[in-house]
């Protein structure tokens, strides 16, 4: 997750090109080991395991090594040596630019040091980066504090969205909170509960194809009905689950179907909150309301 | 009874969901009827009575736990399956109190389906 946020930020200062910054992703993901395989590796699980705890994945909003506890599949302990062994040998961004020359030593040196100065992220805030975790990753860049005691729900929210956009579109989400606010489509969907909440996705056609065409696996070319329909199912799985998670914590909340507009997000209260979220094609602002 | 000789209806509001159900289930030569809504669902079971119901939650005008109480009144020989993103335990208990014969929840597996399916209409 870092390497997503420091790559965007060598973006924005012009070190590196559109271009340059994909394929320094590409190379990034193509060595990095999955939890799955190494444990196949290390004869703990067999590949019928890991099929069985990705398929899990879908239902459950847990991570790989999690469920794999759960299933009694792996040890604490054994899933901790995994991890370290998975950022052993996961290849930094850092290390993909300076592989592909893009960059000089210093250079990176010169453009981490401001990566961590300009975003004000503390030594906690930077290490859960690096450690993919999206719940603090939501704390470091959006502020809640406008929605009082309701604002550890909108961080939950926030963040199995981002888990979810990672699960289900296969994209690592930043969270671009500079960005001006894109104009588009717009997904939304309402909850019912202790206190409403109003969700959204705006974006322009181009996102909404892409996003559609990853999330639904039909093939989608244009921003028609079943785009949007395919955005909107989003929406609503992600939803669903939030549900389900606030059910566990005995907070319950009623879906209402969801809503396709062209119009901007509209919600009858005063807490609305946008966060920009980019993806590698484009920008999808994620609206949520309380009521 | 042959797979191909079954009817399923598959109600649910996301024309998304209804494409990939039926790419599924006409795949494994299943007939594919489909409503929209609770109201509609209901109506197609009443004319085509077919073998089983894929039945999604939330949906305008009536909801799917409203529809399958409708459809069990109808008929109470029914094999209604809940196809819902909402899998909690409230709505699990209310829609097999109702007569549900399972509860999926979405984002559902393909496997999961036809097993399901299978199983309703043995």
């Amino acid at each position: 997750m870092f390497n997503q946020y420091f790559g965007y930020f060598l973006l924005k200062k012009g070190l590196l090109t559109n271009e340059q910054l994909y394929d320094a992703f590409a190379l990034e993901r193509s060595v990095r080991p999955k939890v799955g395989v190494l444990a196949i590796d290390a004869g703990l699980l067999s590949a019928a395991q890991v099929e069985e705890v990705h398929s899990l994945q879908h239902r459950m909003d847990k991570k790989f090594g999690e469920i794999a506890i759960i299933q009694g599949y792996l040890t604490q302990e054994q899933l901790e040596n995994l991890l370290t062994a998975q950022k052993v040998r996961r290849l930094s961004l850092s290390q993909a630019v300076i592989d592909r020359g893009y960059l000089s030593l210093s250079q990176l040196e010169t453009a981490l040091e401001a990566y961590r100065r300009e975003s004000n992220l503390s030594s906690e805030q930077l290490t859960a980066l690096h450690s993919g975790d999206y719940d603090t990753a939501a704390r470091a860049f959006i502020d809640f504090s406008r929605a009082g005691v309701e604002a550890n729900l909108l961080y939950h929210y926030v963040a199995l969205m981002l888990r979810n956009i990672m699960r289900f579109v296969g994209e690592e989400p930043t969270i671009d909170p500079g960005a001006p606010a894109v104009e588009g489509w717009l997904m939304a969907q309402n909850m019912t509960g202790a206190s409403d909440l109003y969700t959204g996705l705006v974006m322009d056609e181009q996102v909404l194809v892409e996003l559609a065409r990853r999330y639904s696996g039909e093939v989608i070319s244009q921003a028609d009905a079943l785009a949007k329909d395919s955005v909107a199912e989003f929406l609503n799985e992600n939803n669903g689950l939030f549900v389900v998670n606030m059910s566990d914590l005995t907070l319950e909340y009623e879906l209402q179907p969801p809503v396709i507009a062209e119009n901007p997000f509209a919600a009858p209260v005063d807490k609305v909150f946008r966060i920009p979220l980019r993806l590698s094609f484009g920008q999808a602002d994620l609206y949520v309301a309380l009521k | 009874m042959a797979a191909k000789e079954l009817s399923v209806l598959i109600c649910d509001d996301s024309m998304l969901i209804r494409k990939k159900m039926r790419d599924l289930l006409e795949a494994n030569d299943y007939q594919v009827l489909e409503a929209q809504n609770g109201l509609e669902g209901v109506e197609v079971y009443r004319q085509t009575k077919p073998a089983v119901v894929f039945m999604d939650i939330v949906m305008p005008q009536s909801d799917g736990l409203q529809a399958l109480k409708q459809i069990k009144q109808f008929d109470p020989q029914a094999k209604v399956i809940m196809l819902s993103s909402t899998g909690t335990a409230t709505k699990l208990v209310e829609a097999l109190k109702s007569g549900a014969v399972d509860f999926i929840q979405k984002p559902y597996e393909k496997d999961h389906i036809l097993t399901a399916l299978a199983k309703a209409s043995q």
